[in-house]
């Protein structure tokens, strides 16, 4: 077992009891204790990181001569991408890619993870190797002799994977910045994927919250509440998104009981406790009291104290405010998203549509709300149609040419 | 002319429709299994149950094609064995008695509709509905009997037809299947259009949008929906 697979168990373990009870009621001497054992473990992590690093560089040596005597290079940019392709295919290359920036990423004017990366690009001829240093990060679009359409649609995709980059960027905790920004924690599916306004209603709709159907209803703080928006909690926090660092360690720390309730009725509360048996992990009799005895204010303690926002919408829902958003905010949208990790999502909403946040939340209800379609609208002219077409097979039937007598 | 076909159609038919109103009847049942009702937490689960119910929609409109094939083959079947010879021999015109033949048929197709209508408003009733959901097993019952008649209808014809006829129609049908998949390959490389179309997908594609004939199996089957 390689000394940083030990080091990095170590500080698991010793980090593991901080995560367990991050919860009122631990004393603060027994978190101090696993901090400082953790600042004693950290010299050995480092070790262990350089050590891996210089192997990993002698390999990279290694694959570098190997590459650079079979493979001759062109390289070439499309929009943010630099690309790289076997010698000969950059004009073939070039045409793909950028009719896919063109139509899917035109919008994008800036991205450190899009121009960071190295795309490998290769489509059907037998893979050649195609050396990218280590420091760079390379982006396989290598893809066997499938059709085009499919070909550029993973293309699409492994872009917008890409992109996502910047949103949910990740720091090391243990260097004491973000580990994440606010906006890719707050709307952490990757916004170039965004389900179509049908689904998130479907899924707006099905939310048992409150909160929910009053935004339905036309109440757009209702509409806020329940995208985790301009939240205060009774312990004076402003918001819910704040950014992790070493003294949280990613737990967003207890929702409070005023906020469940302007949620959740309490039988959404109970239920809330019923399809989460991981709460019953540190408080089982607390659990039981609230799943087999229906006791309200057992649900109530569990959910404040559980790591979790409970916020109404899915992350899905939210991150269709954020599409929104982007694409209000035009050309220079994804470069003012990407501006300042430490935003709180309200102001990155802000920042990137140019809009108050009220008006582009009310804009998104909307939005929501008129892709509702009804469930079975489509019932009369399809059967109208297969009206028509019985007809058609009846007339056919008749006109057999069996029954020609003469 | 009427009566006494159905009556043949019902003795030739009256044992296959057994398992198909067995099936109609049971197929909602078997959607709505598991979604508890009461307090069981289950409307937290709401999309996911939808997502799930998903899995079983496909049967429905697999399930009217199958029931409407069936009912459309019977119909002829003794024709068939016996030449014809019965239908030539009456007094009453083609139109006539094709028209009373297929009503005949029509009919038929009630019974596993209904069926169906009777097993979907079981089912609703046995479970309790998430808020935010509503059921629909009055148009789950539409959907499925207009599904039914159009292959009855489609199948009807072409049992109608002479056996070469028949013959014919499939051996084209298939010939432009497997021509389409080649030739699209050969075509994409003269002209570029082919390069992005695929004859065959979008021959499929005609058939199953509007005005295609398919149009009413690629609608909404959910029995539990928005």
């Amino acid at each position: 077992m390689s000394r940083l697979t030990i080091a990095a168990a170590a500080f698991v373990i010793a980090a593991s009891p901080i995560a367990a009870q991050d919860a009122p009621g631990v004393p603060s001497e027994r978190v101090l204790e696993l901090r400082a054992e953790m600042d004693r473990l950290r010299p050995l992590v480092e070790e262990a990181r350089a050590a891996r690093s210089e192997r990993e560089a002698e390999t990279e040596a290694v694959k570098r001569v190997i590459a650079a005597g079979t493979t001759a290079v062109d390289t070439f940019t499309v929009g943010l991408m630099t690309v790289l392709t076997p010698a000969g295919r950059a004009d073939f290359a070039r045409d793909i890619l950028e009719e896919v920036w063109e139509t899917n990423f035109s919008h994008i004017d800036r991205s450190p993870a899009v121009e960071n990366a190295r795309f490998e690009f290769q489509w059907g001829a037998p893979r050649v190797p195609i050396y990218v240093p280590p420091e760079e990060h390379r982006v396989s679009m290598v893809y066997p002799l499938i059709e085009r359409e499919q070909m550029m649609g993973h293309v699409r995709a492994g872009i917008a994977d890409v992109l996502h980059y910047d949103v949910m960027n990740h720091y090391d905790v243990m260097f004491e910045r973000p580990l994440r920004p606010n906006v890719g924690r707050w709307a952490p599916e990757n916004v170039h994927f965004a389900r179509s306004w049908l689904d998130i209603y479907r899924r707006v709709a099905m939310t048992p919250s409150i909160a929910s159907r009053d935004c339905l209803d036309g109440d757009v703080a209702a509409c806020k509440s329940a995208l985790g928006l301009g939240l205060d909690t009774e312990d004076g926090r402003r918001g819910a998104w704040e950014p992790l660092t070493r003294e949280n360690l990613g737990f967003p720390g207890p929702t409070d009981q005023r906020l469940l309730e302007t949620w959740y009725e309490p039988e959404e509360r109970r239920q809330l406790v019923e399809t989460n048996p991981s709460l019953s992990r540190y408080r089982s009799e607390t659990y039981r009291h609230c799943v087999r005895d229906g006791d309200q204010a057992s649900c109530d303690r569990l959910l404040v104290e559980a790591d979790n926002h409970w916020v109404p919408f899915h992350p899905s829902i939210r991150t269709s405010l954020l599409a929104l958003a982007i694409e209000g905010g035009g050309v220079g949208a994804w470069g003012r998203l990407i501006d300042d990790p430490t935003m709180t999502p309200e102001e990155v909403l802000e920042h990137v549509s140019g809009e108050d946040l009220d008006a582009l939340v009310a804009q998104w209800r909307d939005r929501v709300v008129a892709a509702q379609t009804p469930a079975h609208g489509s019932l009369i002219p399809n059967g109208a149609l297969a009206t028509l077409w019985i007809f058609l097979f009846a007339a056919l039937a008749v006109r057999s040419t069996r029954w020609r007598l003469g | 002319m009427y009566k006494a076909l159905l009556f043949l159609h019902w003795k030739q038919i009256r044992y296959g429709l057994i398992p198909a109103v067995i099936a109609s009847f049971g197929l909602p049942l078997i959607v709505v299994n598991g979604m508890g009702s009461g307090v069981q937490g289950t409307s937290l689960e709401a999309y996911q149950i939808i997502s799930e119910m998903n899995g079983w929609l496909y049967y429905f409109p697999i399930l009217a094609s199958a029931i409407g094939i069936v009912l459309a083959l019977s119909a002829w079947n003794w024709d068939h064995i016996h030449n014809h010879v019965y239908a030539l021999s009456l007094p009453v015109t083609r139109f006539e008695y094709v028209r009373n033949k297929m009503l005949a048929g029509f009919t038929l197709a009630l019974i596993p509709a209904f069926a169906l209508w009777v097993g979907a408003h079981i089912a609703v009733q046995s479970i309790t509905i998430p808020i935010g959901l509503t059921a629909y097993p009055n148009q789950l019952a539409v959907r499925f009997l207009f599904a039914m008649l159009l292959f009855f209808a489609l199948f009807f014809a072409l049992g109608a037809g002479t056996k070469a006829t028949t013959i014919k129609l499939l051996s084209v049908v298939v010939a432009l299947f497997v021509v389409g998949a080649i030739g699209n390959d050969y075509l994409a490389n003269l002209f570029p259009y082919f390069d992005r179309i695929h004859v065959i997908e979008a021959g499929m594609q005609l058939l199953v949008d509007a005005p295609g004939p398919f149009q009413v199996l690629t609608g909404n089957w959910a029995l539990i929906d928005v």
